[in-house]
């Protein structure tokens, strides 16, 4: 505005340059905003459109197939409260949250610091580590019935050669959610692995010579003093997509336990399909993954609100 | 006391020999400078003596006790790097503690909050709440303190990497290239500033640039290397006028030696050009030499009286003086020539022009870079052709 209108800042007084230069400005706002139009169009009907869907259908009593449905504002809520399933596959979920994020992302570091420090095979490890997550887990469950079968599976017959009877590893009510938590962690140190290990590469190595010559000789104190802090930003995104990751198992249940033995294996997602597509409960399932939704959702609103700004330093 | 030693070192990465037979005295309390081009070398001697890099074959010793062995932790030294190296994640008071808080504390004093509980606690604190508050003092950081590096300029993250270096008054301090991150006009700056901090700390400043004039300014010593070698330890004063190779003569000074290709005529009587010089070598075996020699050993004169003639390519106006660029025929590159003001003003570009060299300055080196003797022949011994 300077340049064209000197004066009128002067003088605080629009006149007609200035004028004409507003006019100019709004005209490529509204243009930037036609531009972008079918972008955030699509973005509206594909990403935010089904979130707001399910939080609709949720108010309702609508099954699949129905023609007409009621509001019932928060009937399905409450009933959820009184619903024991649901509980249990909360529970469960939060159990087997609580047991695989720590465990992948703690396997992960240390998996990818032996890796990087090694002098050899690197992209070989790196690759073996990450099938896992190349591989679906649909597949892999199939594979993991197998070795964990009571009779013949490979677990049980190493077990046996050691003098020990295995137990019924997918069918014990105590055992199975950690049986899970187990494939879980199997799945997920991979990617974890391989996200660190970028981050490792990424942290100046003039750092660890400083952290050297200022007296941090033992590796605990060069991770405490220099890898730890340096992968911050990595470690928060890592927990991050893990817990959503490990809040969106259902693979796993489906081809193994199907939620149980009697609802040991419930898990929030399982709960859902059930509900939705094997009772047709549609407006139930859809309260079911509000809830799910709210989880996911704080996670991703307590990594920008509060972690992020604590992880960067420049 | 800190005198460090360092006897016949070598260094190979592979098949790749990077230092060669390096011997070198430090004496306590002095400051000296490894310069050379990159890839001299330099820095890996450096990192060799911090422990951070081991040598292939010779000894190191601190103080008089051998070091090969002992990691960088217990050789007592503090190093200043390139980049700072300073903790992103820490302010720069804690910065400046670590060092302390990692040399003179236990793991178990060091855990968060606990640490705080263990006995005399409080009384460590102090302490190095004490050694900070000097150190920060001595640096002009003081409003710094509860900074992150990332806040802070490059010159303030310089002082931040000094401090650290100093809190803990290590044997000696290894500064590699410190300046060379900052701008022109802070360089400078820095540089008085680095060698008055070694002025009143008195400790042992080993100081690798490749910057010649930093290495002229700063040092008690210059350790002149090249290729893995080291070519010559001496002061300033010394590695200016008496250099004795020819690459040392071409690293150090600026605007750079004139190097000009002669031979040895009768008598040992140097020529440049077929034009006869007031310079002879004694050594009657020599033939074809380099005959080097200052801008400021080199003056303008009228013809009658020169060595050498040529065409006054161009002028650089440097405020306080200025230099000529002199083409001589049959020489590739211009004579450089140091003039005063007034005669600069007078100069005009293109103009034909004699120069002198003064044969007290001028140095001699043989066609494998050594330096050999040179003298001066007198006036009117001119045609006799021998040494005054």
């Amino acid at each position: 505005m300077n340049s064209l209108a000197p004066d009128a800042v002067k003088l605080n007084r629009p006149t007609f340059a200035s004028r004409i230069f507003k006019g100019a400005e709004n005209h490529e706002r509204l243009l930037g905003w036609l531009l972008s139009l079918p972008a955030n169009s699509l973005m509206l009907l594909f990403l935010v459109g089904p979130i707001l869907a399910v939080l609709a259908l949720s108010f309702t009593d609508w099954q699949l197939g129905m023609d007409s449905f009621a509001w019932v504002g928060l009937d399905n809520y409450q009933e959820m409260l009184t619903d024991d399933t649901f509980w249990h596959s909360l529970k469960n979920t939060m159990i087997y949250v609580a047991v695989v994020v720590p465990g992948s992302v703690a396997l992960g570091l240390g998996a990818a610091m032996l890796i990087e420090a090694g002098q050899h095979g690197k992209a070989f490890y790196r690759a073996v580590y990450f099938l896992p997550v190349m591989a679906t887990l649909i597949a892999m469950s199939i594979v993991w019935q197998v070795i964990l079968h009571p009779d013949f599976g490979l677990i049980n017959l190493m077990l046996k050669e050691l003098g020990i009877t295995g137990p019924n590893w997918l069918q014990d009510r105590e055992l199975v959610l950690y049986v899970l938590c187990g494939i879980g962690i199997w799945q997920q140190v991979g990617f974890n692995l391989v996200l660190f290990l970028s981050g490792l590469m990424a942290v100046p190595s003039h750092l660890y010579e400083a952290a050297e010559m200022d007296g941090a000789s033992s590796a605990w104190a060069r991770f405490r003093l220099v890898t730890w802090p340096m992968l911050g930003p990595i470690t928060l995104f890592v927990l991050v997509i893990t817990s959503i990751k490990a809040f969106q198992v259902f693979d796993t249940v489906q081809v193994l336990t199907q939620g149980g033995p009697n609802k040991a294996s419930e898990v929030l997602l399982y709960t859902m399909y059930t509900e939705a597509f094997e009772y047709f409960r549609t407006s139930y399932a859809a309260a079911v993954t509000v809830v799910f939704l709210f989880f996911v959702l704080l996670l991703t609103l307590l990594k920008a609100r509060f972690v992020e700004r604590k992880v960067h330093y420049s | 006391m800190a005198q460090i030693a360092i006897q016949a070192l070598n260094k190979s990465f592979g098949d790749t020999r990077v230092l060669e037979e390096i011997n070198l005295n430090i004496q306590d309390g002095e400051f000296l400078t490894l310069v050379g081009p990159s890839g001299c070398g330099k820095s890996t001697l450096l990192r060799i003596i911090a422990g951070l890099e081991s040598q292939t074959e010779g000894h190191i010793s601190i103080g008089g006790c051998q070091v090969d062995q002992l990691r960088p932790k217990d050789r007592n030294l503090a190093m200043v790097f390139q980049s700072y190296a300073l903790y992103p994640h820490l302010t720069v008071r804690e910065n400046i503690v670590t060092p302390l808080r990692m040399r003179n504390h236990k793991w178990y004093q060091r855990l968060p909050l606990i640490g705080n509980l263990m006995p005399g606690a409080e009384h460590r604190n102090r302490e190095m709440e004490t050694k900070v508050n000097q150190v920060s003092e001595l640096l002009q950081i003081g409003h710094l303190l509860d900074r992150r590096p990332g806040e802070l300029s490059g010159g303030q993250r310089q002082r931040v990497a000094l401090g650290r270096a100093m809190v803990r008054s290590p044997d000696a301090f290894l500064m590699d290239e410190p300046l060379s991150n900052l701008d022109a006009k802070l360089r400078v700056h820095m540089r008085t500033e680095i060698a008055q901090l070694h002025k009143q700390l008195g400790t042992t400043f080993i100081y690798v640039t490749h910057d010649q004039a930093e290495a002229m300014t700063m040092s008690d010593r210059i350790a002149l290397m090249m290729d893995g070698e080291l070519l010559q330890v001496a002061t300033p004063e010394e590695i200016y006028r008496n250099p004795v190779d020819v690459r040392v003569a071409e690293f150090i000074g600026s605007p750079k030696i004139n190097l000009l290709p002669a031979i040895a005529g009768a008598g040992g009587r140097i020529n440049v050009c077929n034009q006869p010089l007031r310079i002879a070598t004694p050594d009657p075996l020599v033939q074809s030499v380099t005959l080097g020699v200052r801008p400021e050993n080199v003056e303008l004169s009228i013809r009658e009286r020169s060595d050498l003639q040529g065409r006054l390519a161009y002028l650089e106006n440097m405020g306080a003086e200025f230099i000529a660029h002199v083409d001589v025929p049959g020489l590739e590159t211009p004579v450089l020539v140091r003039c005063d003001v007034e005669q600069g003003h007078l100069l005009k570009l293109d103009q034909q022009i004699g120069i002198r060299i003064k044969p007290k300055h001028a140095l001699l080196f043989n066609d494998q870079g050594r330096r050999i003797e040179s003298c001066k022949l007198h006036q009117e011994a001119r045609h006799e052709f021998a040494c005054a």
